[in-house]
């Protein structure tokens, strides 16, 4: 499990996807119960790299969300 | 002979009419409204001097008497704008004689005929970029396998008519290869849309089979293992060309299966990746797959286009976005509550599609896996730095200019060849003109075809596919691999033909004619690598060419032998 911070995004790549954008420039997409509501706001993320590490979005590593909160 | 010949010209003159005429009358005002223009009447396209601001553009609009819309909501920045005039030609001159104006022209109509009359085409700016038309003039994949390894294909109202085969699942829980997220069909519907069916929007290659593999889930995830398992599914059940609109990081399993694929002749297509940032993946990055970066509704590198090694070639991707659904990619899918939607996405995944779909075309073309591959970057509009280049590769999908590029340097070299090659032969043996024209006509046609005809502003339709052709791809129409079956491209038919109708005064020299065509195109076949032989690697398929190619070329001597001692020796 690790933890990650950055802004929440919702993106479009052949579908919407939800995108934790950090301040270094790297991109996760994440999986799991994302609520709309902190959408574009800084948040915290507690997770671990997805076992389906491929798909069709693309924009970085996939993250198996357990915990997500605002920062 | 004469006579036969004359009846022969005019036969293949009135099958190519037949085959160009325009078909299916789809409404009355289409039937009444002038068909065979491939100016658009009425309508001029005016390319303004760029730095105009709008108030210019209305004041100049005022005082030509025009009514100046954008031409697409992207062209303000190029000054380019279109109105409807009552007389081309009189608006023509009166615009370019404003110094406001920098060129006037009638607008080139992309429609041609009526064809293709999917109402949404004009939304499909994707399809103009690429010249779509010319692929499916040139086949539009007939006979070719595209195994498209996605969330799974559902045959959607704008996927009816079109060919979908067997393909399989491997995602748990899942029984078969429909579509439960919708990625899938639409990248399906970018590689061989229903095209001219009066519904919806079209595809690059609508002739080919779509083989669907569910390897991603209802949420758009898979791992390599899966994908890897679906790849080499595809593999043994016949693919052609392999659509990965997916991606993923560095994966042994993934880039060693895609490798596998490609060294057994098939074409495997990957995207890129959506980062926007340098470091392509799996599988784009692997050996020999065609890793494709996106470009938007401006001919410019999509914002989220990952860039780096891997990215072969650019093809459109859309850019939503910066420009709204009118920048994205159009397609027909399913819409998650058991019906259909056509939507606009964006990403490197919808511009992979564009380039299975234009290897299919070139696959059908006969091209093997190799050739398919360094035509289409070959012939990319380069794009960036000179040369490749990390956000575009090669430069930006261009299946028009593809497809071009194989029939002159392929069909029409070989038509040339084929023809002086004969003419050789009957001028060292002194053969009758009443033989020899005969034999070199034949000869030329046997070996590069009408090969100009797909190069012409007509509907695309079977006839004219098939006479467009040299013999030795003929097979390719029914399935893409028999063009490369060994008992095919070998001397068997033109030694067989040369046997039986070599004696016979009239048809002799059409015999002759035949042998030195195939033997012509083997002899390139084996010269350019541009065709593999089943079952004949490590160079023996160049030698196996090389072979029959020659042993055709001595039939036809034989022949023509026989000719000068049969009938033009005696008549001397």
């Amino acid at each position: 499990m690790s933890q990650y911070e950055g802004t929440l995004k919702r993106e479009f790549f052949g579908g919407e996807i939800w995108v934790l954008r950090t301040k270094a420039g790297q991109a996760y997409q994440l999986q799991g119960k994302i609520p709309a509501v902190l959408e574009d706001q800084q948040v915290k993320v507690q997770g671990s790299a997805s076992h389906a590490a491929f798909g069709i979005a693309m924009v970085g590593p996939i993250i198996d969300v357990e915990q997500i909160e605002p920062a | 002979m004469r006579r036969l010949s004359t009846v022969l010209i005019l036969a293949i003159c009135a099958t190519v009419l037949w085959s160009m005429r325009p078909r299916g009358v789809r409404s009355a005002a289409e039937e009444i409204s002038p068909t065979v223009t491939e100016h658009q009447e009425g309508v001029l396209v005016l390319d303004l001097m760029d730095d105009l601001s709008p108030n210019e553009v209305a004041a100049l609009g005022s005082a030509l008497g025009m009514d100046l819309e954008l031409s697409t909501p992207f062209s303000a920045d190029e000054g380019l704008y279109r109105t409807k005039v009552p007389d081309l030609a009189v608006a023509e001159k009166a615009a370019e004689a404003s110094p406001l104006v920098e060129s006037a022209e009638p607008v080139r109509q992309f429609q041609i005929l009526g064809y293709p009359d999917d109402p949404m085409y004009d939304k499909q700016w994707n399809m103009e970029m690429i010249n779509a038309p010319t692929g499916w003039r040139a086949g539009g994949g007939r006979g070719v396998k595209v195994a498209v390894i996605d969330t799974g294909v559902s045959r959607v109202e704008d996927l009816q008519g079109i060919r979908i085969g067997a393909g399989a699942t491997f995602v748990p829980a899942t029984k078969t290869p429909a579509d439960d997220h919708g990625h899938g069909t639409h990248v399906a519907g970018t590689i061989a849309q229903a095209t001219n069916n009066g519904l919806g929007v079209v595809g690059v290659a609508p002739k080919v089979t779509i083989m669907p593999y569910k390897a991603l889930s209802a949420q758009g995830f898979g791992s390599s293992d899966w994908i890897a398992a679906a790849i080499d599914h595809a593999v043994d059940n016949g693919a052609d060309v392999i659509n990965l609109s997916l991606g993923g990081p560095y994966s042994e399993v993934l880039d060693k299966a895609a490798r596998e694929a490609t060294d057994k002749g098939v074409v495997v297509v990957a995207a890129a990746g959506n980062s926007g940032q340098r470091g392509v993946g799996s599988p784009a990055g692997a050996e020999d797959v065609i890793g494709v970066a996106a470009v938007g509704p401006k001919d410019t590198r999509a914002p989220y286009s990952t860039y780096g090694k891997g990215v072969d070639i650019a093809a459109p991707g859309g850019d939503t976005q910066n420009h709204g659904s009118d920048g994205g990619i159009l397609q027909d899918t399913i819409d998650g509550r058991g019906g259909h939607v056509y939507q606009a996405f964006q990403g490197t995944s919808m511009a992979t599609p564009h380039v299975a779909g234009a290897a299919a075309v070139l696959v059908g073309m006969g091209l093997d896996a190799e050739a398919t591959r360094d035509t289409l970057l070959s012939s990319a509009v380069d794009k960036g730095t000179a040369g490749w280049d990390e956000e575009f590769g090669y430069g930006r999908l261009d299946l028009g200019a593809a497809v071009t590029q194989t029939l002159v340097r392929r069909n029409g070299l070989q038509f040339a060849v084929g023809g002086l090659m004969a003419l050789g032969l009957a001028i060292l043996a002194s053969l009758k003109p009443s033989r020899t024209i005969p034999m070199v006509g034949t000869a030329a046609l046997t070996a590069g075809g009408l090969f100009f005809l797909p190069l012409l502003p007509v509907p695309p339709n079977a006839v004219m596919d098939l006479l467009s052709r040299d013999l030795l791809t003929w097979p390719a129409l029914l399935n893409a691999d028999l063009a490369h079956f060994p008992l095919w491209v070998s001397a068997l038919l033109p030694v067989g033909l040369a046997f039986i109708f070599g004696p016979h005064r009239h048809l002799g020299p059409l015999a002759a004619g035949v042998a030195v065509g195939f033997g012509t195109a083997l002899l390139y076949g084996a010269a350019a690598g541009t065709v593999d032989v089943w079952f004949l690697g490590l160079g023996l398929d160049k030698l196996w060419l090389g072979v029959n190619g020659t042993l055709c070329i001595l039939a036809a001597m034989s022949v023509v032998g026989l000719q000068k001692l049969n009938h033009d020796g005696a008549m001397a």
